[in-house]
């Protein structure tokens, strides 16, 4: 069976410590890997960088994307995924703070599978986690490689 | 060049139509009056004859019409001829060249003083002073030239000299004449044919006064010729008038009017003329018109000039003065007047040739107004609206109107409006770039603010869950407040974000059915309290054209409202419906809870105020504030009655 790696790319190590222990409480064991910025969640997925020679079989069952990120923002991100052949396909829910219609409507005219907002309360982030988790990771088929 | 030729007109008169048809006439009615005057009419006072010459009229009404001009040609032609005065010899020459003299009098008292009008002008007052003038002709002159007459002329003049007597008579004769003459030409005026010859317009009740004035003279004619017959019938039974002898039928019956029949015929004749000018009311009517017209030249607000057919310059009026600064003496004549107020030669040329254009119109009295720059006496630039009006052919009102100052004031309203244009331009650029940040000022607050709000409570949380142990009860009850604290402010952050959504969110006004979408907002506020009893009454097809996502958060807000502050009432209602209030069709939401005082009711759509205590109701403050400015979106109002415990009311008209 195949890796069924998380993407997760988020600039607020604060978020990115509560999402991996809202993942963690949900017994979601999946490998997580974290990219701090745009640059380098596209590194990431394009086998760039840092990532040079990684192995580019393998791909992330499920991209977590903040939209305000560091050098290269979430929605840039999303564009290049879409306009790339390899990440075409791949889920992308969108992770954010941000309730902007604007941000809706880019994010979804873009091809974002998903569009969570982050709750204040974390008894209600863990949810959404636990709720993102069961129907991405486990009921969601995933497109072919 | 019209105007040219009108003022030159003055000092050479040029042969035009007009000039010819005047002249024609003139000739044609002095030979009219040459042959009524062959056989004058005779009022026989033995031993003296009166002699009454109608055929004067003709050459009197050309004058008193045409000007003094005219009424010497006419003259010329009705007199000159006249063999039964050329038999008197010299005194005939004098007698005719008084009647001449006469006749240029009133033509050129006429023109004189009947225009301007300032004076009145009475052709029978001016008569007096002309008799007096002839009556010491009569005594000095007349008598002395008598003596240089040679025999050929006079020759069946029976008497060597002139009598005293004889000089009364003809002084008698001649105020008989002239006064009967002027009754004559004023009468005949008012007759329509001969109002037609001389051009003039129709009088009032035209027709009437045709058919009161011909029915007047025959009756009059009637009159004297019956007249005539019974006195030469009752000639023979009278001593005292010498009998018929050798005189001619006619003679006796028509133009002899013998002693007895003389005050009778007279008074009769002169009675009947007079009533006919006073029934048709030509003077007084005439008079009054006139010197109402003049009344409203002098008041007018606008300069007026009247110029007669020769270009002189009659009267200006004291606006005229005011505005162009020029008085009568600075301008005798129009062309004096454009010189002065033109002094470039080319713009005077330009004004000539529209003025052309616009006098026939003007005869039409549908000239349009048109607009010339003109130089005023103190040398200032003026922007004058000229009109002409032609009342009747001898003269020619000249109105103005001075726009300048409309000019300039138009002017700075439209420097003014497009400054202002400009500053709204300024300004809605500036708005715009004020909005736009506001709107990344926004975004920024709903990421920003609530990253850290996010790890407060993810953190607390995670400290009670995994360091439960460590912590005594007090220590777990800082945390939850830690985390109920930052849930609010995230709630808060929440609320202020969607007001100012809101006031940026495009405006889509389409017909809403208000009563459901009250329905379904109370249905859900009733399945997420099922244990309140509300009785709850919404209004059957309440309708508003409003934007219907705005206007749901509005009634949202309003009925969750009411629901949050009836929920201490034992038997708590609340009421959706359309009320009449001063005319005005609003919405009301009504309910029966808490209420509050009128004295607050200012504070109550301002953000973050709030009447009651957090641990009463809960709530931030944002909702009504939130309300307000969507109603204010729609142009609408919103206002609140409340009473303590008694319940409030919210308005709202759209």
């Amino acid at each position: 069976m195949r890796k069924k790696i998380i993407l997760l790319v988020e600039d607020n190590p604060d978020d990115e410590l509560l999402a991996i222990r809202a993942l963690e409480k949900n017994n979601i064991m999946n490998e997580v890997v974290v990219a701090r910025d745009g640059a380098e969640a596209l590194d990431y997925l394009f086998g760039a960088g840092v990532y040079t020679g990684r192995d580019m079989s393998v791909m992330p069952q499920i991209i977590l994307l903040d939209l305000k990120l560091p050098k290269i923002d979430g929605l840039e991100v999303l564009r290049r995924l879409r306009n790339n052949k390899r990440t075409k396909l791949l889920p992308v829910v969108v992770l954010t703070s941000s309730k902007e219609d604007r941000d809706l409507t880019e994010c979804y005219s873009l091809g974002a599978n998903s569009y969570i907002r982050k709750p204040v309360n974390f008894a209600q982030f863990t949810e959404a986690i636990r709720q993102l988790g069961l129907y991405w990771l486990v009921l969601n088929e995933s497109p072919p490689v | 060049m019209e105007i040219a030729k009108r003022s030159i007109m003055y000092e050479i008169p040029m042969i035009t139509k007009e000039n010819l048809y005047k002249i024609f006439i003139s000739i044609v009615l002095g030979l009219i009056g040459f042959c009524l005057n062959i056989r004058p009419f005779v009022f026989l006072l033995p031993p003296h004859e009166i002699k009454f010459m109608a055929g004067l009229v003709c050459p009197m009404i050309v004058s008193l019409r045409w000007g003094w001009r005219y009424g010497l040609l006419s003259a010329i032609f009705c007199l000159a001829f006249n063999t039964m005065w050329i038999k008197g010899g010299w005194i005939s020459v004098v007698m005719i060249l008084m009647f001449i003299l006469w006749i240029v009098w009133h033509g050129w008292c006429a023109k004189k003083f009947g225009n301007t009008g300032n004076k009145k002008w009475n052709p029978y007052l001016f008569e007096i002073p002309f008799r007096l003038f002839n009556t010491l002709i009569l005594y000095t002159i007349f008598r002395w030239v008598f003596q240089f007459n040679p025999t050929v002329w006079a020759s069946n003049m029976t008497v060597t000299s002139i009598s005293l007597n004889f000089a009364n008579v003809t002084a008698i004769q001649a105020v008989v004449n002239g006064y009967l003459i002027l009754l004559l030409s004023d009468v005949l005026i008012i007759f329509g044919p001969i109002r037609k010859i001389f051009g003039l317009k129709d009088i009032k009740e035209q027709k009437r006064s045709n058919y009161l004035l011909g029915t007047a003279v025959l009756i009059g004619c009637v009159f004297w010729v019956i007249d005539g017959a019974f006195s030469l019938m009752f000639r023979d039974f009278s001593h005292s008038i010498p009998p018929r002898g050798t005189e001619s039928l006619l003679d006796s019956i028509v133009f002899k009017v013998p002693p007895y029949a003389l005050f009778e015929r007279l008074s009769f004749f002169i009675a009947l003329l007079t009533g006919v000018i006073l029934s048709t009311r030509y003077i007084s009517r005439y008079t009054s018109s006139e010197k109402l017209l003049q009344k409203m030249v002098k008041l007018s607000p606008y300069p007026i000039t009247v110029v007669d057919s020769g270009g002189r310059v009659e009267s200006i009026n004291p606006e005229f003065v005011e505005s162009f600064g020029y008085k009568l003496e600075d301008i005798p004549t129009v062309t004096d007047w454009y010189n002065k107020i033109f002094p470039n030669i080319f713009d005077r040329r330009d004004f000539i040739a529209h003025w052309k254009d616009d006098m026939q119109k003007a005869k039409q009295l549908n000239t349009e107004p048109r607009m010339f720059n003109v130089t005023n006496k103190d040398g200032n630039i003026e922007n004058i609206i000229f009109r002409q009006v032609i009342l009747d052919e001898d003269k020619e009102y000249i109105i103005c109107e001075n726009v300048s100052e409309r000019t300039r004031a138009e002017e700075k309203f439209r420097k003014l409006n497009e400054e202002l244009e400009q500053r709204v331009k300024k300004r809605t650029t500036q708005l715009e770039a004020t909005n736009r940040e506001l709107e990344a000022f926004s975004y920024s607050v709903s990421h920003d603010l609530r990253a850290p709000l996010r790890s407060i409570d993810g953190f607390s949380l995670a400290l009670l869950e995994e360091y439960n142990n460590q912590l005594d009860a007090e220590g777990k009850d800082y945390l939850n407040r830690v985390r109920s604290a930052s849930q609010r402010m995230g709630q808060i952050i929440d609320d202020l974000l969607s007001l100012s959504r809101i006031s940026r969110r495009e405006l889509k006004k389409e017909k809403v059915n208000l009563s459901e979408m009250a329905e379904s907002i109370v249905s859900k506020l009733e399945e997420g309290d099922p244990d309140r009893k509300v009785d709850i009454v919404i209004g059957h097809k309440v309708t508003a054209v409003c934007d219907p996502n705005l206007i749901e958060v509005v009634l949202e807000n309003l009925l969750s409202n009411a629901w949050k502050f009836t929920s201490k009432q034992e038997k708590a209602w609340i009421v959706f419906d359309t009320v009449l209030q001063d005319d005005e069709l609003a919405y009301c939401v009504r309910d029966n809870g808490v209420g509050f005082d009128m004295a607050y009711a200012g504070k109550l759509f301002g953000a973050f105020q709030r009447l009651h205590k957090d641990s009463d109701f809960e709530g931030f403050g944002i909702g009504l504030a939130t309300v307000m400015r969507i109603i204010n979106r729609h142009e609408g109002r919103i206002w609140a009655e409340g009473y303590v415990n008694r319940g409030a009311t919210f308005y709202f008209a759209l």
